[in-house]
């Protein structure tokens, strides 16, 4: 293969058509190929899954490698020039650089071990394969809308993910609520991915190319004559960023999604889908600075998507759809990251935190799992001491939150402290959206503190019932095939009315072949979370390299100190409300009805399904006056036949009389010729 | 020299006359009357147009010797329907009804 | 007035009137006899506007042959001989057909008038020579494809006078 390229060690610079900025996307795209042509067992499919997510996640390290050392090629081509004529140039080419090659490593790395981790969270899953595919599918979207360099092949990518996600969250699609999330989750992002169309047509008319860089060149240069265009054009773009990144008013399609195994949510919230739109705004940033309305905008959406998901994430009675909430809160602080850049920085801050944010957050996705499949549900009574049950998970579990909190001197701490203190210096120069969003950053560092802290009280809350060490078995996952109606009968104890033994000196034991095989994750799946985990806590030490162009010397020390105070009360706070309840949640003191109504959204999903019921009905309308108009025509040739049959009837079948009246039609139409002439 | 509305008028009035020879008259060897005056108004506007526009090609008079020809033509598979008609009905009244389906 | 006018108005008012009485006539035979003096004042028409070939071909074809066959076929579908008023169309449609016609006359006498205008123009029918020439050369496709035509036309002439039209419903009875 290497035999006409030329390679040199100490750049890694390869002299050969095929780089690795292209291997870390076709690797990925071999993954399904591979198993739903060769591979019959899950064992082989995941055999091949985890080799080539390696490959994939080796091929992107390499990309780093040779980026730091300067032998990369910038801009590779992908598939050759689309020839579309004069007027348009469609070079299709992907686009290396700093930020995109340190994105592409975190997602091959959150890739990976979510492939690992998959293998043991459905290892009984007769559609394993299928599952590793769409995760391999997925990547190599992601993957090519991180490098890409053609906002066409950004269009491939974001649609290829859209079809994804639909896949990944309705992968257990016996299950009516998981169809229903993914239905939502696809329609909701389709709805959101018009204007993105629209505004990418808009950028690549105006410049006559879609490529990125001819793409900002040309706008930078045409933002005075051509504002109104620019801005149009950036908020289609934010309304797609807005509905792939689950921000309001298309925030509602995340927490259903958690209906997924939790490897895709892991996978879909830390690395690929929501990142997106970061990703995507990041590439097209110096054009986000030129227009004020656009960055105004953009900036409210996060604001408020990122302080109402604090809010949510805080009254979640489900501890995964807290996590969901969590995202798109998180999500919000990137977008705002990418808001607040004054007009010569790059997209550094934000994609700083999509670095962090993807380390801790498919950590927690993982453990989650993990907890999730042990304890065998994901709500607050399920989980509730979860971590002091299996102290194993308690120290990833750990990390993870902190990061998440943002503690310093965790990777979470890192990159939100470097948005606030960019925020705020703007905002201190007069700048109207760096103040919405230092306002917002404000409530939502509180928030996050808050929620973060509620978790980690819920799981390692220790029950009446384990405090006097008497193990009551609720296990509910077993059905009455599996046990046996006539054993349930007889063996089992005599129970009281709410289910509890009658007898409770006698505990029941576990038999012990009831017991799952291994509740804990295989070596790879453990590895893979390991990494996850010193990664988030030694993540922060990325922007003091040269990869990432932060202002990180001049941090406002007392703003961090304050926000540090403020985040210690409210975590005390939160522990104050949490004394005395059952499952040791703070959220308990809030009222019912509240929580209730939050952990709906707020009830969003009424407004989706009664924006497509009025779509519905507005489409069954115009069926029917379809049906009207086709019946109508369908009408039309029995008319005509009757018409000609009555006119058979008067007809005399005499020549002569026939000619007279053709020959008086016939002047008629002659005079009205004349006439009208 | 000619007044050029002259023929024109004539070329009117023999048509118009054939029309009405071809609607009024019900033995159909009469309507074929009809239809030789509408052809010979054609013939002689082709004549007419040819001869007042000086054209090198002679197409006027050509086409008249054409449709001359084809009348020729015409006239004689028209006498033998009519004959074959005559034959099958025992009369050629096309104001008879024809026979139904 | 010139005197092509004179010549022409006088060709052409016996050519309509003549044809009038064709149409109108009540004598059937009377009917292709008053045809033969339209066509051949037709033909004076053709002289005055200087296509003596073509008066002369409208007199052999026209009157020496088609008006001889309607002649045939008249007496062949046994027309009666003087005044017949059995074939007489009723009175509403003759005055629908003079309508009609006289519409037409006057619908295609304004039209043609108003196309070519009433100016006077030189007569250049052109030598029979030159139109000869003309026909056997730029026109001899189509005068081939012409004698094609003919021939056709009689052979079908001949398959209809030779249909077994009264021999079949004779056969049919004959099957009942």
């Amino acid at each position: 293969m290497l035999t006409d390229g030329r390679f040199d060690t100490s750049t890694l610079a390869l002299d050969f058509p095929l780089q690795p900025s292209h291997l870390a996307v076709v690797l990925q795209v071999a993954i399904p190929v591979l198993i739903l042509l060769v591979t019959r067992r899950s064992s082989h499919a995941f055999a091949i899954a985890g080799l080539f997510s390696f490959l994939g996640l080796a091929a992107a390290v390499a990309l780093l490698v040779q980026q730091t050392r300067g032998g990369a090629v910038i801009s590779p081509d992908s598939i050759g020039e689309l020839p579309l004529g004069p007027g348009i140039d469609v070079p299709l080419h992907l686009q290396v650089d700093r930020l995109s090659v340190l994105v592409a490593v975190a997602v091959g790395l959150v890739s990976w071990a979510v492939q690992l981790f998959t293998r043991w969270y459905l290892y009984s899953d007769p559609r394993y394969r299928q599952f590793a595919s769409a995760v391999g599918l997925f990547t190599a979207a992601m993957e090519l809308v991180v490098l890409s360099g053609d906002v066409l092949l950004i269009l491939v990518g974001w649609e290829l993910m859209g079809w994804c996600s639909y896949l990944l969250i309705g992968h257990e699609s016996e299950r009516p609520k998981a169809r229903r999330a993914a239905y939502k989750a696809f329609i909701v992002t389709r709805i959101a991915d018009a204007p993105l169309v629209i505004g990418l047509a808009i950028l690549s008319l105006g410049a006559h190319s879609t490529g990125i860089d001819a793409i900002l060149r040309h706008w930078s240069a045409a933002a005075d004559a051509h504002g109104t265009a620019l801005t149009a054009a950036l908020l289609c773009l934010i309304c797609a960023v807005a509905g792939k990144s689950a921000q309001v008013p298309f925030q509602d399609w995340l927490p259903d999604a958690m209906e997924g195994p939790t490897p895709a949510s892991a996978l879909i919230h830390a690395a690929t889908m929501v990142a997106a739109g970061t990703v995507v705004l990041g590439k097209l940033v110096t054009l986000l600075e030129l227009s004020d309305t656009a960055r105004v905008v953009l900036a409210l959406v996060a604001s408020i998507s990122m302080v109402g998901a604090g809010v949510l994430a805080f009254l979640q009675h489900d501890l995964k759809r807290l996590l969901a909430w969590s995202t798109v809160s998180q999500v919000g602080l990137m977008l705002l990251g990418l808001a607040v850049v004054s007009a010569d920085q790059t997209a550094d801050l934000g994609i700083a935190h999509l670095l962090s944010h993807a380390m801790f957050k498919a950590l927690l996705f993982l453990m989650i799992g993990w907890l999730s499949v042990v304890v065998s549900g994901t709500t607050v009574e399920r989980l509730s001491g979860a971590l002091s049950k299996h102290p194993e998970a308690r120290r990833m579990v750990g990390i993870g939150l902190l990061a998440l909190a943002g503690v310093p001197p965790l990777v979470g701490f890192v990159s939100k402290d470097l948005i606030v203190d960019e925020a705020a210096r703007r905002g201190i120069d007069g700048d109207f959206t760096a103040r919405i969003a230092f306002a917002a950053l404000i409530c939502v560092v509180l928030l996050t503190a808050a929620y973060t802290m509620r978790m980690w009280l819920i799981l390692i809350h220790r029950t009446g019932s384990q405090r006097v060490q008497v193990r009551e078995w609720v296990e509910d996952s077993y059905d009455v095939q599996d046990v046996g109606i006539v054993e349930m009968l007889t063996d089992l104890p005599q129970v009281d009315i709410h289910g509890r033994p009658t007898d409770r000196t006698a505990p029941i034991e576990l038999p012990d072949d009831l017991e799952l095989a291994d509740q804990q994750p295989g070596g790879g799946a453990r590895f893979g979370l390991q990494l996850l985990a010193l990664l988030s806590v030694v993540g922060g030490l990325l922007v003091l390299s040269p990869m990432l162009d932060v202002d990180w010397k001049h941090p406002n020390v007392w703003l961090i100190g304050a926000s540090l105070l403020l985040m210690g009360a409210v975590g005390l706070l939160v522990r104050l409300m949490s004394v005395g309840t059952v499952y040791g949640d703070a959220a308990a003191r809030v009222p019912l009805f509240v929580r209730a109504s939050a952990s709906r959204g707020f009830a969003v999903d009424s407004l989706y399904v009664a924006f497509g019921r009025s779509i519905v009905a507005l489409a069954q309308a115009v069926s029917r006056l379809d049906d009207v108009l086709d019946r109508g025509v369908q009408r039309l040739p029995a008319l005509s036949a009757t018409v000609v049959r009555r006119a058979d009837r008067l007809h005399t079948h005499r020549p002569t009389s026939g000619l007279v009246a053709v020959s008086v039609g016939l002047v008629a139409v002659g005079l009205m010729g004349v006439i009208l002439w | 020299m000619i007044h050029s509305a002259l023929p024109m008028i004539v070329v009117g009035l023999l048509f118009g006359i054939g029309l009405y020879g071809v609607l009024a008259r019900r033995n159909a060897v009469l309507v074929l009357i009809g239809v030789e005056l509408m052809l010979a108004a054609a013939g002689l506007l082709f004549v007419t147009v040819g001869s007042l526009t000086s054209d090198a090609m002679r197409a006027g008079q050509v086409m008249t010797i054409f449709v001359i020809t084809i009348a020729a033509a015409e006239i004689a598979v028209a006498l033998g329907v009519i004959l074959a008609v005559f034959r099958a009905r025992g009369n050629i009244d096309m104001a008879q009804a024809g026979e139904r389906e | 007035m010139t005197t092509y006018d004179v010549l022409f108005t006088i060709a052409g008012a016996i050519s309509v009137a003549s044809a009038l009485l064709a149409v109108s006539t009540k004598h059937l035979i009377h009917s292709a006899l008053w045809l033969i003096v339209s066509l051949v004042a037709l033909s004076g028409c053709y002289f005055v506007l200087g296509a003596e070939f073509v008066a002369l071909v409208q007199l052999l074809v026209y009157v020496g042959a088609v008006v001889i066959l309607v002649l045939f076929a008249l007496m062949l579908t046994r027309a009666p001989i003087g005044r017949s008023h059995e074939h007489d169309t009723p009175l509403m449609q003759r005055a629908a057909a003079l309508v009609v016609g006289a519409a037409t006359a006057a619908l295609l006498a304004t039209v043609l008038i108003s196309a070519f205008g009433n100016d006077k123009k030189r007569v250049d029918g052109g030598t029979t020579h030159a139109l000869a020439t003309r026909l056997f050369g730029t026109w001899v496709w189509p005068f081939e494809l012409l004698s094609a035509l003919l021939l056709v036309a009689l052979i079908a002439a001949l398959a209809l006078a030779r249909l077994p039209i009264g021999r079949r419903d004779t056969a049919r009875g004959a099957v009942k």
